[in-house]
């Protein structure tokens, strides 16, 4: 099948599935599928990360974060509240993002050891407390009346066009000469730097990119809620992005989308099971990530890439 | 004769114990120089230094009149010098070619914005530089006659096979200068022998001075031009190899003192 | 303790010491302690250095012990599952809202020193964690179990060969680093008696700064880092920046990082090449 006929079965499906959600579904399952865009981002960009350059990242809440604030900020105050130029915002949300991912990666790889996911973790606080005393946008309570898209199809189709962007640029990278210079990092980082591959600067390189996705994910999610508080950028959502990684599978780009898909609509589906008064996810996520990682680490896909290839094959026997 | 490789008064400590102590010598182009000495000598320290991966306390190290003292160890690479490690350290989960790509693609790639933008998109010409490296991979593995392993995860090779795809990697990085660590360790009679037929083939068709830590005397002897011996970390001699077989301190060194 | 020895953040570190603070406060309500007393106070201790000791070896038994070969990320994952777990499991069973612990020590002014009062309070504190760090000291440096312990940290591959049973020595590691944290936490919750399940996380992250900020595997280093630590951070409370202050310990994790990755008073590890 050639590239093209790729391409434009991917539009069908994708239109096909926006006239859907958009025609015969409710508000509510729409809300979702957008969070669901979004988490799949987020775990994308900690997946490249974590996964792929094998870095510890706990941060990624933090850089979040910065991509929401900078696109809110931007698109109330310096662009009018026009959600034309929402993309515009959402954009410089990744670059601020990455460039603060940039600052966190100069110190971070000279060192040796699990110090990035300090590192990174304290860069999310010192980022919340900042926010939370920053009261032109809003302190402890928060920055408000965010533009949203007018219509469900505009959000809709902007979420797929950065989902798109993310996965296509990851998966790029992951299958080019970069993706096998993570690769031999992860074998064997001594090895690999006698071959003259600086890692340090690998790493940092794999850190920006990853941050700037965070940073998109995180703009878009401000103008999707319309509101965002330091409070919903806490180390707990750093671990949500993990748990969706990590079940995916570290290093797997089509496994974090999928993971996604399920992390976001199951707990919906048992929302009307459950009895969560504490949310009882809270629990239910630590204990699968125990599991998983005594049980099954690679998670679903582990290194690999969902390959409709092989499951035609596995389907026909 | 040119020197290729100046090392000057290297010296490094840890902890309490001067593992390299004022240690002089020099490598000249096309030779092949052998670094002997018993366990502990400080013989691999030596190579971490020169590679990159210490730093030391004192002394320099000059490659092509070019000072490389503070250079890390990717730069080291990038001026011309490649080494192997006493235990193989080969990128297991990856298979044979990609081993080898991972070191070539070094010089082609060198992440600007050019290279970012070409295999971001696909571009044509991304196509074609990733094809001309895979073919270049496949013709170095093909002179060592492990082309047939190429698409074998480099961990299921034999034992005698990985020792040379390490080797083979190592030229992928066009050094001109070549380091071996031990590279006979655990290989018998035979494999030594072939060993010996492949470092000198290498020599010749690819160019290479080469430095060589063995603990294998018969194929020092042999093959090397020139022999450099340390002893606790000091160099205790420095000649052809039939005056290093019978010298006193060689022999007392590797032997202890004669008891009279 | 624990990060030295296995080379690996038990971020759960922190829920074992509000586990122990609950415990201890359970237990004391259940006998009936709450008069002030110096017998209470001891054994308010004591139960929580050894209810923490249970609960973190079964965390170790549990969690992480299937984990000993696997790369380090997937246990550093699993140390993070447990901790939430603990959080909000300890939500669940004890209820979110802050507890009182009970007096086990009636509060004296001791006596004043040029405007300073003495309190009994903070000089059993002083007191117990001197005498806590001694005998950890003497673990470590004077008896075979902290030898052991220290090869351990250092060759795990090599220590079973000298017939040493890593998993008893790492068992008994935590449960030694369980115990003082449950020691902390009893002593802690008597100065400052309100406790609740989220209590562990703001210590945690500021201990483990403390820890890397004296350096990995250097117990004196751990003491100097904590005393530093809390002494900055009462410095900007002065000042009033006080909401600063949890950003504070980062700040500086991160400052030392960058020029002395092995913390004030570290050892590095070389990596054999």
């Amino acid at each position: 099948m050639s590239q093209i006929k790729k391409y434009i079965i991917f539009l069908i499906l994708v239109s096909g599935l926006g006239l859907l959600l958009n025609y015969f579904l409710n508000s509510y399952i729409q809300a979702i599928f957008i969070s669901f865009i979004i988490n799949a981002i987020m775990a994308l960009s900690l997946n490249f990360i974590t996964g792929l350059a094998d870095q510890f990242s706990l941060g990624h809440a933090g850089l979040m974060a910065i991509g929401a604030y900078t696109a809110a900020v931007l698109n109330k105050e310096f662009l009018d509240n026009n959600w034309a130029l929402i993309p515009v915002g959402v954009l410089a949300g990744g670059m601020v993002a990455a460039f603060a991912g940039y600052l966190i990666s100069l110190p971070s790889f000279r060192l040796k050891g699990d110090y990035l996911a300090i590192v990174t973790l304290g860069m999310a606080e010192i980022v919340r407390v900042v926010l939370l005393n920053w009261n032109h946008v809003g302190g402890p309570r928060g920055y408000n009346a965010i533009m949203k898209f007018p219509e469900f199809m505009y959000s809709y189709a902007f979420a797929v066009l950065l989902l798109f962007i993310t996965f296509m640029t990851m998966y790029r990278l992951k299958f080019s000469w970069f993706g096998r210079n993570l690769w031999a990092i992860n074998e064997d980082d001594i090895a690999a730097e006698v071959m003259g591959l600086n890692v340090a600067k690998t790493k940092r390189r794999a850190f920006v990119i990853s941050s700037f996705f965070a940073g998109l994910g995180g703009g878009f999610y401000a103008h999707h809620l319309g509101y965002i508080s330091p409070g919903s950028f806490g180390f707990i959502i750093s671990v949500q992005i993990l748990i969706v990684a990590v079940l995916g599978g570290l290093g797997s780009l089509s496994g974090s989308i999928v993971a996604a898909l399920i992390l976001t609509f199951l707990p919906e589906i048992l929302r009307s099971v459950q009895m969560g008064s504490v949310d009882l996810r809270m629990i239910i996520y630590p204990i699968l990530l125990i599991l998983m990682m005594i049980l099954r680490p690679q998670g679903l896909f582990g290194r690999t890439e969902l390959n409709l290839k092989s499951l035609k094959e596995r389907f026909s026997k | 004769m040119s020197k290729l490789l100046v090392v000057e008064n290297l010296s490094i400590q840890f902890g309490g114990l001067k593992a390299v102590d004022a240690v002089n010598f020099h490598i000249n182009k096309s030779e092949l120089l052998g670094l002997i000495g018993p366990n502990g000598a400080g013989k691999t320290t030596v190579f971490n230094i020169i590679s990159g991966f210490y730093k030391a306390d004192e002394g320099s190290i000059n490659f092509e009149e070019q000072d490389i003292t503070p250079a890390s160890a990717s730069e080291v690479n990038h001026h011309g010098l490649a080494r192997t490690f006493q235990n193989i350290r080969l990128f297991k989960n990856l298979t044979v070619l990609e081993n080898v790509l991972v070191a070539a693609q070094q010089r082609k790639h060198n992440g600007s914005l050019i290279d970012w933008f070409s295999s971001l998109f696909n571009t044509s010409t991304h196509k074609n530089v990733e094809i001309n490296l895979e073919n270049e991979c496949l013709e170095l593995l093909k002179i060592f006659e492990l082309d047939k392993f190429a698409k074998e995860m480099a961990s299921s090779l034999p034992y005698g096979a990985q020792r040379k795809l390490e080797i083979v990697r190592a030229l992928a990085t066009k050094p001109k200068l070549l380091m071996l660590d031990e590279p006979a360790a655990g290989m018998n009679h035979q494999e030594t022998q072939e060993l010996n037929k492949l470092i000198r083939f290498i020599k010749d068709k690819f160019n290479l001075t080469i430095l060589l830590i063995e603990h294998d005397m018969k194929l020092v002897m042999n093959i090397c031009d020139r022999i450099v011996v340390l002893n606790r970390g000091k160099k205790i001699a420095d000649g052809m190899p039939d005056d290093i077989k019978s010298s006193a301190e060689v022999i007392e060194a590797y032997l202890g003192k004669r008891k009279t | 303790m624990v990060y030295g020895i296995l080379t690996m953040i038990n971020f759960a570190h922190s829920e074992i010491y509000m586990m122990g603070a609950f415990a201890a406060f359970y237990l004391a309500r259940f006998a009936g302690l709450d008069t002030p007393s110096p017998l209470n106070f001891t054994l308010g201790i004591l139960a929580g250095a050894l209810l923490a000791a249970i609960i973190g070896f079964f965390v170790e038994m549990l969690a992480y012990r299937p984990l000993r070969s696997s790369p380090k990320m997937n246990v550093l994952i699993t140390a993070i599952g447990v901790s939430i777990l603990f959080q909000f499991g300890g939500q669940i069973i004890f209820g979110a809202d802050p507890k009182s612990f009970p007096t086990l020590i009636e509060d004296r002014v001791l006596f004043t020193l040029a405007d300073i009062s003495i309190r009994l309070v903070d000089m059993l504190i002083y007191f117990v964690s001197f005498v806590s760090l001694g005998i950890l000291s003497f673990i470590i440096f004077k008896t075979q179990t902290g030898r052991a312990m220290r090869a351990v940290s250092t060759r795990p591959d090599m220590t079973p060969l000298m017939g040493i049973n890593n998993n008893k020595i790492i068992s008994t590691t935590f449960i030694i680093g369980s115990a003082l944290a449950g020691v902390a936490a009893v002593l802690v919750s008597i100065k400052y008696p309100k406790i609740d399940p989220m209590m562990g996380v703001k210590i945690g992250t500021s201990s483990f700064v403390a820890a890397v900020f004296g350096g990995i595997g250097s117990l004196h280093g751990a003491v100097i880092g904590g005393f530093l630590l809390g002494l900055g951070e009462y410095y900007l409370i002065g000042y009033g920046a006080s909401t600063y202050k949890d950003a504070l310990s980062f700040l500086i994790l991160i400052g030392v990082l960058l020029y002395k990755p092995t913390g004030l008073f570290g050892t590095t590890r070389k990596e054999k090449i």
